[in-house]
């Protein structure tokens, strides 16, 4: 899943200078099972900014990334100056395609696509770069979860199964190591990776996907 | 300053009724629930829009509560809700107190403690 991180309130107020009606717009998928952007999160974000004086309502779209979800705000979002979406990065992005004239401001910063590893703790497991590789490393990413990226690890400065860049984060070798060794794999790391072919990646610009078979 | 206040049937909202009527100077509106737990942070902060500059959540002490966390929760949500209130500069606060129906002091400990500018919300 996406996972993002609410804006410094004082941000969103910030932002918000010049505008009176506004609406919280909360994304019923991710960032609620992240905790930082669904109907619980808006509704308290909306009552602090009436504590400062807006006129603010907290409201809920399933899936913000999706325009057909957003479509049903058409008569709510023109009531507003303006909107304060607590979707990821793509949320905000498709909620202003289709509410061209509605100024809307980001209240979360999006961090990362993770899982939710303990209550409270999530971290990334997936960089999108365009070619997954994982079943060669036991289903550890090690373009994710190595600090160098290595596709011929280790690099020989992990301590005690932790990384050398962050003591605190565990070496992904190391977790690659252990998971091939339990499937009785351990020699297939002695094969040499080639150089990743890094042209599926984001480095080329925005990436597009088109399925001929699937469209109308 | 206004005041509500929230108290558990277990403890908290006895505790808040001896409280008013043996200190009458204090006046302060109180509202009872089942347990302390089921205040969340939104009911927290609808309650100080109501033009409360402080809300009180009286429940039972943290180490006999009737539902084993709800004292704990509450402390845990009004901690947040503390976070976000001081990180939007809004000077208005929610405090916690854990007391017993015969454990009122608590009570008035936490609201001198708040009306002196210190923290209240330490159990």
């Amino acid at each position: 899943m996406i996972v993002g991180e609410r804006k410094p309130v004082t941000e969103i107020i910030d932002n918000l200078k010049g505008y009176r009606k506004v609406l919280v717009l909360a994304c019923g998928t991710c960032v609620t099972v992240c905790m930082s952007g669904g109907e619980k999160e808006a509704q308290e974000l909306a009552s602090l900014l009436r504590l400062k004086g807006f006129q603010a309502q907290a409201q809920t779209v399933e899936r913000q990334c999706e325009k057909e979800f957003n479509l049903q705000l058409q008569t709510g979002i023109c009531a507003c100056e303006a909107v304060v979406s607590l979707a990821c990065g793509i949320g905000v992005q498709v909620l202003a395609d289709c509410f061209p004239r509605v100024p809307v401001f980001p209240g979360l910063n999006t961090t990362f696509m993770g899982a939710p590893v303990e209550q409270g703790i999530w971290e990334e497991r997936c960089s999108g770069c365009g070619e997954c590789l994982v079943h060669l490393f036991g289903n550890v990413c090690p373009i994710t979860r190595c600090a160098k990226s290595l596709l011929n690890g280790p690099c020989g400065g992990s301590r005690g199964g932790k990384c050398e860049v962050k003591p605190e984060r565990d070496c992904a070798w190391q977790l690659i190591y252990d998971r091939m060794k339990s499937q009785g794999k351990l020699e297939s790391l002695l094969e040499v990776q080639p150089p990743k072919n890094w042209s599926f990646s984001r480095y080329g610009g925005q990436r597009k996907m088109i399925r001929e078979d699937v469209k109308l | 300053m206004r005041i509500a206040s929230v108290g558990c049937d277990r403890q908290g909202f006895p505790a808040l009724l001896r409280f008013l009527e043996t200190f009458p100077e204090y006046r302060m509106d109180v509202t009872a629930v089942p347990c302390l737990g089921t205040v969340h942070e939104s009911m927290m902060l609808h309650i100080l829009e109501d033009g409360y500059q402080l809300l009180l959540l009286a429940g039972c002490p943290l180490d006999s509560c009737f539902n084993q966390k709800g004292s704990e929760f509450a402390f845990r949500k009004a901690q947040r809700v503390n976070a976000l209130l001081t990180e939007a500069g809004i000077p208005k606060r929610v405090a916690c107190a854990f007391v017993t129906a015969d454990k009122i002091g608590e009570i008035k400990r936490v609201l001198e403690s708040i009306v002196s500018g210190q923290k209240g919300e330490e159990p």
